[in-house]
């Protein structure tokens, strides 16, 4: 099943070309959460913002869960 | 969605490289190191692809590969573009669990791969919680 929250969607092409996109995030911090999956990837050959980037900015909060090791 | 960035994949990073021959079964990593374009790259790294005559070599150090495949003859672009897709796999699976997020794998109809990232925690979001899914790339 695919999840329906905030979340961003990678698809990757045949090719190996990537398309990153994120889902129900607003305002321009939207680049913060996708750089470092970008960075894996290598050259842009285009980027667009969509509407929601133009949207007043919410306060984001990102909470990750890190592994103990054991 | 806020916005929408296409990349080609360039193989910078050894691990997923490794990976990506581990889940190709028409790859596999052969060893650092290149006879033939070694003084080309700072960092080459060889893998054998199925059918091909000739290693390719991907330098980690730029991400370029370097091969001779006579314009397919010596070995089908389409299992180098393989290769490609599942470095992409491999590297955001490792970007994902180094933020500590999951994410889900769909194969799609015309041999694309989406993966899903659900980015947990508590999002202000566009549409009041859902989330919105128009404009995705369907299952």
């Amino acid at each position: 099943m695919s999840a329906v929250g905030p979340r961003i969607e990678i698809l990757v092409s045949p090719k190996g070309e990537t398309t990153t996109q994120v889902f129900g995030v607003t305002g321009g911090n939207c680049h913060v959460l996708t750089e470092p999956y970008e960075k894996c990837f290598g050259d842009v050959l285009s980027t667009s913002d969509t509407m929601e980037a133009y949207e007043d900015p919410h306060e984001i909060e990102i909470k990750t869960e890190q592994g103990d090791g054991s | 969605m806020s916005h929408t960035t296409k990349r080609k994949s360039a193989m910078k990073n050894l691990d997923a490289l490794k990976a990506a021959c581990e889940r190709n079964p028409k790859a596999k990593y052969v060893g650092k190191g290149s006879s033939r374009y070694g003084n080309r790259c700072k960092d080459p790294h060889e893998v054998q692809l199925e059918g091909w005559n000739n290693r390719v070599t991907v330098d980690v150090a730029t991400g370029e590969c370097f091969y001779d495949n006579y314009n397919g003859r010596w070995g089908a672009n389409e299992t180098l573009d393989g290769l490609q897709q599942d470095y992409a796999v491999a590297a955001a699976a490792a970007q994902a669990a180094e933020e500590g997020h999951t994410m889900e794998e769909v194969k799609l109809d015309d041999g694309s791969i989406k993966l899903i990232i659900p980015l947990g925690g508590d999002y202000e979001t566009a549409d009041g919680g859902g989330g919105n899914v128009e404009g995705g790339w369907g299952t």
